[in-house]
């Protein structure tokens, strides 16, 4: 009754399954202008750009970028909220309103992922299953230290800093907000926050929420714009912290710019995360980690597993296996409950990504893409990988921020860990075994502010995050997410 | 053919390793899959026509199996088009009524489960006298269970040759193995056993007997069709996949038909590789199907129970 | 009367004393009062003890954190024995030794102390530790006195850096007696060095050095203009930059934290039928 073939077997993997249209039908207004949010109120701006849908190009709103005037004006809302009610309300109550903030986004969190979608491009099931569930998780553990403060570093009397400058990327927009302002409301400071020019509308809403609930004007102040508005945020004399996720490079510029002046600062950069899967290791899960690792947010991510180190012996079969996973994953409208992949979040990161695979091809790599169906409007990249590239290449080196893989190999664990330490980055890595003893060695030996033994691109506000080298320095998330922001602890 | 057991071959089937944290997490995936329209009316239909429609209690009747197979071959009077189910499953003793009732030329297979079915502790030459009697009886399929206690201990060779032998046993009916995977303990056991049954000669691998729980869960559905993956890309020769246990709603039994779609692809989906152990989930398929047509709910009641 | 024996002032590099590279020398003035010629770092001085202090560093973390507690006990047992001969106070020699105790028991506690196992929402196991950042160039203030240079090497060595500590031509007498102590104190070759000259100039030619992954400075120990420099160069390199204030009191654990990395493992922990799996 067994049926056999002479051919190598392949499975019939790629639309073995045709699934009907299943877009996410939650409304998620959308005003045609937005302005600031200053000192608890909505405020119009002056100049304007527009902010688009990746999935489609087209315009879904314009922004107001913000000017040196409408920063100070937030900075001074931010100043007079720190020193007057925010900073002498007891941290018990400060905590309650972090509690309140929780609450309301699992409230909203449907409205919340739609329009996250809509103006970011990435899957509905990622928005609602991870970037705003996770973004009220963070509210709702950092309310609780706001009356705890004194236990977060022995022998500490912690301070507030003041006024934080925050400038978030737009890769998670609303969730990387909340990791910012959690952390800095608990501990007594207040914010003027960046949004990404690319992903301005979640803050917005977030807005609305503070008005919900009654956040004391100033606390949280929201201007919008793009990098030169940024830099003001940074630059302005009356910031005493500034807390940046973003490009080393533009890490770096804004390091120097607040060179010699008495700002602290945490930066949260870029990454090439390895991906180390040992000969020993759960095959299947390893490739269902690999497809975290890389293909979570279109590989928008920071810490994203963009080198995988594959041991040699199996290498070829491993390869197979990952491609077989990836084939059956579906790229398209991100509002539908069954995409996997979508929209790449502007024109311009597709150019950028582009860019990286004609450097690959020229550098001798196998660009292999899968073999899914690619709309034919909007910005979207079928998920890519790249073999035969050596630890000298440029896309082995440098960070894509997009679904490109580049697969690499090694033979003993000593080089696993030199290769998976071989880059200026040091943000996070993976390793899959199935011996513990090696698990340990070789998470405790890579380089990074973060290992995942056994998975990848696993998050939670207990959890810190945050990179060593050229990734950056301090920690958002957990106990060391405090320490940035709290003075009065060295 | 029959298959011989090798040492060699038992280490392989023993070094398999699940990672059961990221299984869960492909798992959860797999059930935020949203099923709508078209595609929910075809797969609830297929899903209709992968059950094996089964009684197993100590209390059934020839009136209950009468009922089964009236049930298997039109499963909804108001809905005649719906497929007929793959088959019918029952006790040896009750073999002869599903045949008399399903009659020569049918397209119901009569599958009947055996080997001292659900313990399986009764001794090997008992068990084969089971499968030949439930085949000569009119059996097209054999359910068999494995010796769990046997393969917790380590003897895989006894596992494997009393699954060779049953295989023999069983002529042209095709031969499901159940694992039991209940008992078995760990998902590292579950793919282990999955091989060496399917080594053995087993042509359905199936979780469960009914009587264990927790039965046919995912992340043991999926290690067991990796196994058969596995085993088709090495060898060409495919393998069917029998979850039994537990799976009672169309939305279940949905999902698991996108983790087989995702896991082994389109050869898999029809019923001649792909079977549901089930019996209140035709219900449920039913209902979701008549709200197809009526756009409101049926009451559960609207159903025959069996 | 005697003819004394004049001491030759070199620097402490790998567990050696070496001249500078450079042949230089800065002339002083000893404690008793004689004219002494201090080795004056150069900036090749200043990579080659970046590289010994890179190569030396997995070994001193690896260390068990006994072993290492024991180190700095051992030179608090040297200093304590020294405390009448060396060229500063008594007082300041006592303190450096107390300092030295601090830290030896600091070493096996403050990893526990600083690091957390996280109850995150998944099932993993997942703990955040305390970890070496790597080369750190550390600069006491010079009114500290030899506690200020004991207090600076010990912040980063107790976190399992390696540390180059810089001091200036006029501590430079004081900088080999702590030196010597050091060789006696069986810290490994490499994981503690002291560099003699322009405190000034060195730093900056280590902020325009990419491996050196942290700069701590204690107190007034640059000029001030210099901390712009500082910052803009480390910008370049994500370089940590720690200033601390004067070392009248050991660092707290909140500033050991900052000559740390923060590291976070997942480690997968989930069994078929165990908490939390699906099964």
């Amino acid at each position: 009754m067994t049926k056999r073939t002479d051919a190598k077997p392949a499975l019939q993997l790629a639309g073995a399954l045709d699934l009907s249209p299943a877009p996410e039908s939650c409304p998620a207004p959308i005003k045609s202008r937005y302005g600031h949010f200053i000192g608890g109120e909505f405020v119009d701006g002056d100049d304007h750009f527009t902010t688009v849908n990746p999935a489609t190009g087209e315009v879904l709103a314009e922004v107001a970028a913000g000017s040196d005037e409408t920063v100070d004006q937030a900075v001074k809302a931010a100043r007079k909220a720190a020193d007057g009610v925010w900073g002498k309300m007891s941290g018990a109550d400060r905590g309650k309103f972090l509690y309140r903030i929780a609450r309301r986004i699992q409230e909203r969190s449907r409205e919340l992922a739609v329009l996250e979608t809509i103006d970011n491009g990435k899957p509905i099931r990622e928005t609602r299953d991870v970037d705003i569930p996770l973004a009220a998780q963070h509210f709702f553990y950092y309310a609780g230290w706001a009356d705890k403060l004194q236990y977060a570093v022995p022998g500490g009397n912690p301070t507030p800093l003041g006024v934080a400058g925050q400038v978030i990327p737009w890769n998670f927009p609303f969730l990387m907000a909340s990791w910012k302002l959690a952390p800095a409301l608990a501990t007594g400071n207040t914010v003027v926050l960046k949004p990404a020019e690319t992903t301005p509308l979640s803050a917005m809403l977030l807005a609305e929420i503070l008005q919900e609930v009654d956040l004391p004007p100033g606390v949280i102040n929201i201007v919008n714009g793009a990098g030169r508005t940024g830099g003001a945020v940074m630059g302005h004399p009356d910031i005493d912290k500034v807390a940046f996720t973003g490009s080393t490079n533009v890490g770096r510029i804004i390091m120097r710019q607040i060179a010699g002046s008495k700002k602290k600062a945490t930066m949260e950069l870029g990454g090439k995360g390895a991906h180390i899967v040992f000969a020993d290791a759960s095959l299947d899960q390893a490739v269902e980690g690999c497809i975290n690792g890389i293909f979570f947010n279109q590989g928008h991510v920071c810490c994203a597993g963009s080198r995988l180190l594959v041991e040699e012996s199996i290498a070829e079969e491993f390869l197979e296996r990952l491609k077989r996973r990836v084939e059956v994953l579906r790229i398209g409208n991100p509002l539908d409950k069954n995409t996997d992949i979508g929209a790449i979040n502007s024109v311009k990161q597709l150019g950028t990504i582009n860019k990286y695979l004609d450097i690959g091809k020229n550098e001798g790599a196998n660009v292999w893409q899968s073999p899914c169906p690619v709309p034919d409007k909007g910005f979207f990249l079928p998920p890519t990988i790249m073999s035969g590239v050596q630890q000298t290449d440029t896309v082995v080196r440098e960070e894509i921020f997009g679904p490109v893989l580049s697969v690499l190999t090694f033979r003993t664990p000593a080089e696993a860990i030199k290769k998976a330490n071989d880059t200026e980055y040091g943000l996070a890595a993976g390793v899959w075994s199935e011996k513990n003893s090696k698990l340990f060695e070789v998470a405790h030996a890579l380089n990074a502010g973060i290992v995942w033994a056994n998975g990848y691109n696993l998050f939670d506000p207990a959890s810190p995050f945050g990179g060593v080298r050229h990734s950056g320095f301090g920690r958002e998330g957990g106990i060391a997410g405090l320490w940035a922001y709290m003075g009065g602890i060295s | 053919m029959t298959s011989t057991f090798s040492p060699e071959a038992a280490r392989e089937w023993r070094s398999a390793r699940v990672d059961d944290a990221t299984i869960n997490a492909r798992i959860s995936r797999v059930r935020s899959r949203s099923i709508k329209t078209d595609t929910k009316v075809r797969l609830l239909k297929l899903a209709l026509s992968m059950i094996d429609l089964t009684t197993l209690e100590g209390a059934d009747t020839p009136e209950k199996v009468r009922a089964l197979c009236r049930k298997a071959e039109q499963p909804y009077a108001a809905l005649p088009d719906l497929p007929h189910t793959a088959a019918v499953c029952v006790y040896p003793n009750l073999v002869p009524v599903a045949a008399a009732a399903l009659g020569a030329d049918r397209t119901v297979k009569i599958a009947s489960v055996a080997t001292g079915f659900p313990s399986g502790h009764v001794p090997l030459r008992l068990k084969l006298a089971e499968t030949e009697a439930a085949v000569a009886a009119g059996a097209d399929e054999i359910d068999m269970v494995i010796d769990r206690g046997a393969f917790l201990s380590g003897d895989d060779e006894k596992v494997f040759n009393e699954i060779a032998a049953i295989k023999g046993a069983c002529g042209k009916a095709r031969l499901k193995v159940i694992l039991e995977t209940g008992e078995l303990g760990t998902l590292d056991n579950v793919a282990a056993a999955s091989r060496l049954a399917i080594a053995a000669g087993a042509d359905f691998i199936k979780t469960s007997t009914g009587k264990i729980k927790p039965a046919a869960t995912f992340p043991v559905v999926l290690v067991m069709l990796e196994a058969i993956r596995e085993h088709y890309l090495a060898t060409g020769e495919m393998i069917g996949m029998k979850p039994a246990g537990g799976i009672r709603d169309a939305k279940t039994a949905l999902h698991h038909l996108v983790l087989v779609a995702e896991t082994l692809g389109a050869a898999w989906m029809t019923n001649e590789w792909y079977r549901f152990g089930a019996s209140s989930l035709a219900n449920d398929l039913l209902r979701q199907l008549q709200r197809r047509e009526d756009g409101y709910y049926q009451s559960p009641r609207r159903f025959s129970v069996d | 009367m005697r003819t004394s024996v004049d001491k030759t002032l070199k620097m402490y590099v790998g567990g050696k004393f070496i001249r500078s590279e450079s042949g230089r020398t800065t002339p002083a003035t000893s404690a008793k009062g004689r004219p002494m010629n201090v080795a004056a770092a150069s900036r090749k001085d200043l990579r080659n003890a970046i590289q010994i202090a890179r190569g030396a560093q997995a070994g001193w973390a690896g260390r068990t954190a006994y072993n290492r507690g024991q180190i700095f006990y051992r030179l608090a047992e040297i200093l304590d024995d020294r405390a009448d001969g060396l060229p500063t106070t008594e007082a300041d020699t006592l303190s450096a030794a107390d300092r030295a105790v601090h830290f030896a028991g600091w070493a096996d506690k403050i990893t526990a102390l600083l690091s957390s196992l996280n109850p995150v929402a998944h099932t993993y196991v997942n703990y955040s530790m305390v970890g070496p950042m790597g080369v750190i160039l550390a600069c006491p203030d010079p009114a500290d006195g030899l506690t200020g240079m004991v207090e600076a090497l010990c912040g980063p060595l107790v976190m399992g850096n390696s540390v180059i500590v810089m001091v200036s031509a006029e501590q430079g007498e004081l900088a080999v007696a702590l030196s010597e102590a050091l060789a006696v104190s069986d810290f490994p070759g490499g994981c503690v060095n002291i560099l003699t000259g322009d405190v000034a100039s060195v730093i900056g030619h280590g902020i325009r050095h990419d491996d050196l992954d942290a700069v701590y400075l204690l107190g007034e120990a640059v000029d001030s203009s210099l901390i712009a420099e500082i910052h803009t160069e480390n910008a370049r390199v994500m370089r940590r930059f720690i200033q601390a204030p004067r070392s009248t009191e050991p660092a707290p654990p909140g500033r050991l934290v900052q000559l740390a990395e923060v590291k976070t493992v997942w480690m997968s922990s989930a069994i078929m039928g165990g908490g939390g799996a699906a099964y």
